[in-house]
């Protein structure tokens, strides 16, 4: 369980989090959504302390992750892997090579190539970053986090600037990992996807939790304005 | 105060480089070994030529000038090659090497693909910075060894043909002047410029942010903070390798 | 091989297109004096301080040979003093401008190029080599030799008191101005000029070549850097040679 209680952030005097109070439960596909700027990224960046909160408390299995020192937070991260917005694989590298530097050894023995199929890219592990497409990109990176063994991701905008087809195939492979027993939060804006994928939906607006709650009933709230 | 935060930065780096050398990646190493010293051969040969020619060209104006004291010339063109080319060398690499390694951590890092190494808990100084610093150190030791073989043969070739020394001749002359020590600190210099040209543009490099004007003068800075820093260097170790070297 | 002739013919065009532009729309004043600034003033403390640095390291060498071999650190002066004079100063000067000024000026035209804002310019009809290059040209081949001049004096001054303090002989002739003739300053002269043409030129033609992402900026910024400090090392060569042959 990732919980936020009364997490407040500003950067350059702009607040972004106000007091903010969330839970993410650790079992299927949560949905955090709210306007661009709303601050759902930092929401992220603070679960895994790549940020550090002003006031607050972020607790991540029960520890206080904006108290931990680097050391420690490297093993949050490897249990909850954030996986950024932007590109993340090396282009020099290929999408085996680039998933294997998750943990040493698992090019040799099959991790790096497991991790790959189960995102649906066998056939491609020896393709070079710039040669294949973003959503196939997006999912090799989604498999160097499962090289970790994970207990959960932490995915900022995974299908933003793909294609239909593209952020479709993602949406798929995060799908079957839910049904693998491997939950997740997305920020999103992506709504027409959250019918499909999400369980729970977290809503950030003016820095406070705006929703938080099961997806039928977000749907519903939105429904009515 | 913006140059003592860099000091700073540079000493971090050279810490953690230090502390995760055992954990090397290998991989990462050789491919860094390939792009800062392999493909920076042709820089060192030419180079080398042209240090090689030019101290022929300053010895034959010696020659001219004051005739029977062509030995002076001689002891001119022996500083020209230990003095002046590993530091020719380090420029040019600074600028070469310097520039490239900044200019990619600088994207790296302006793209986000650092923040996503961390994010899932993978230590981006042992990935990118640790092996780049020991092939940047590598790589400018051989360059300028290369160099340094390269300018000695061409100006031996260029001053049978030029001035019609015969090689012998130059090669006695040459190895009269310079001893085991010289060529020890020569080396020790460029070892040093390598590690300096490496700390600086990584991190200059790291600390870009702001787009394809923000990577293009992170690369801009790295060239020159390295410059400084070899010049520096030059001065700072001249004296001891002296000192230590006896010379 | 291609590359180098495609390259050098493109700064050759650069050039003559720099200077057609020059003549048909004139030269801004305000712009060539804000680079000269940049390229001047940013160049001259990065000189001065090389510079000093560089006459020490000279004169403990002349003084380490002289120690093995004749005795005065003295006698070597005017050998060492010509060399500095005619070969360190302008070089390292040259070497040092082109890695700060092919730097900055690649990566703020590639920035340009990448962002499309140069194919802007030329929409509005405006002339992105008489805005961009022309007083980048003017502006360098005007300040090379002042850098150098900055260069040569540092470098002696720092090598005489070097000679007098650290190794207590006369330093002041090991400097002696009478052992340096018009040949001498002409080609130190000579040369920062033509580097001085050189590099803003070279620096240009990569800024221009970048296409994409912030990598090819990178990319433009290596190149360029590293083009102009290989030319600056040939334009030496070339010079010395042409003196050599000419007998000055």
């Amino acid at each position: 369980m990732i919980s936020f209680d009364q997490v407040t952030k500003s950067f350059n005097g702009v607040t972004v989090l106000e007091g903010l109070s969330a839970t993410i439960s650790l079992s299927g596909i949560t949905f955090i959504v709210g306007k661009s700027g709303s601050g759902k990224s930092v929401l992220c960046r603070l679960a895994v302390g790549l940020l550090k909160p002003d006031s607050g408390a972020v607790r991540v299995f029960d520890q206080r992750v904006d108290q931990l020192p680097e050391r420690e937070l490297q093993k949050v991260r490897a249990q909850l892997p954030y996986l950024v917005q932007g590109p993340a694989l090396l282009d020099w590298l290929t999408l085996e090579d680039n998933v294997a530097l998750a943990s040493a050894n698992s090019k040799v023995d099959g991790r790096a190539h497991q991790a790959l199929e189960r995102v649906g890219l066998k056939d491609l592990t020896t393709r070079m970053p710039p040669a294949v497409g973003p959503g196939i990109r997006k999912r090799a990176a989604i498999a160097r986090a499962l090289v970790l063994a994970p207990a959960f991701l932490l995915l900022d905008e995974p299908t933003t600037g793909l294609d239909k087809e593209a952020s479709g195939q993602v949406n798929d492979t995060l799908r079957r990992l839910r049904d693998e027993g491997l939950g997740a939060a997305l920020v999103s804006h992506d709504y027409r996807a959250l019918d499909g994928l999400a369980d729970h939906v977290i809503e950030v607006r003016d820095g406070k939790t705006g929703y938080q709650g099961g997806k039928t009933g977000f749907l519903s709230t939105r429904s009515e304005h | 105060m913006q140059l003592l935060r860099l000091g700073g930065a540079i000493g971090l780096v050279l810490a953690r480089t230090v502390l995760h050398l055992p954990k090397l990646d290998r991989r990462e190493l050789g491919r860094s070994l390939f792009l800062f010293g392999y493909k920076s051969m042709p820089l060192a040969v030419g180079t080398g030529a042209l240090i090689g020619s030019t101290v022929v060209l300053q010895a034959g104006v010696y020659a001219n000038k004051f005739g029977t004291r062509q030995y002076t010339g001689w002891a001119a063109g022996y500083a020209l090659v230990w003095e002046f080319g590993p530091l020719l060398l380090g420029l040019m690499l600074a600028a070469r090497i310097g520039a490239r390694n900044a200019a990619e951590l600088a994207l790296l890092s302006v793209n986000g693909q650092i923040e996503g190494l961390r994010g899932i808990s993978l230590d981006p100084f042992r990935i990118l910075v640790v092996p780049r610093v020991l092939a940047s150190a590598i790589s400018v030791t051989a360059l300028s060894t290369v160099t340094f073989l390269v300018a000695i043969a061409w100006e031996g070739i260029s001053a049978y043909f030029t001035l019609s020394l015969p090689l012998r001749v130059f090669f006695n002359s040459f190895s009269e002047l310079l001893g085991v020590g010289d060529l020890a600190g020569g080396i020790l210099k460029s070892l040093a410029f390598g590690t300096a040209i490496a700390l600086v543009s990584t991190a200059v490099g790291l600390r870009a942010t702001g787009g394809a004007r923000g990577v293009g003068q992170a690369a801009a800075s790295a060239v020159v903070m390295s410059c400084g820093s070899i010049f520096a260097l030059d001065f700072l170790l001249t004296p001891v390798l002296m000192r230590v070297f006896g010379t | 091989m291609s590359e180098l002739l495609r390259v050098s013919g493109a700064t050759l065009v650069l050039f003559a297109r720099t200077l057609r532009s020059i003549r048909r729309e004139g030269l801004s004043f305000r712009q060539t004096l804000v680079q000269a600034y940049a390229l001047g003033a940013s160049s001259a403390l990065l000189v001065g301080m090389g510079m000093t640095f560089f006459g020490v390291v000279v004169t403990s060498i002349a003084y380490a040979q002289a120690r093995k071999y004749v005795g005065n650190v003295t006698i070597l002066g005017p050998a060492y003093f010509e060399l500095i004079v005619r070969e360190f100063a302008p070089m390292m000067t040259a070497l040092l401008a082109a890695s700060r000024s092919a730097a900055a000026t690649s990566a703020e035209l590639g920035a340009m190029s990448v962002n499309e804002q140069i194919e802007a310019l030329e929409l509005s009809a405006a002339d992105p080599i008489a805005e961009l290059v022309a007083p980048r040209l003017v502006a360098s081949v005007l300040s090379m030799p002042a850098l150098s001049v900055i260069g040569i004096a540092t470098a002696s001054i720092s090598a005489a008191l070097s000679v007098t303090y650290l190794f207590h002989a006369d330093g002041w002739s090991f400097v002696d101005p009478r052992f340096i003739e018009r040949g001498d300053v002409l080609c130190s002269f000579v040369k920062s000029v033509l580097c001085g043409a050189f590099i803003p030129l070279i620096a240009s033609v990569r800024g221009f070549a970048a296409r994409g992402g912030a990598a090819s900026v990178g990319d433009a910024v290596t190149l360029g850097v590293v083009g102009a400090c290989m030319g600056c090392l040939v334009i030496d060569f070339l010079v010395a040679a042409t003196f050599l042959v000419i007998g000055l």
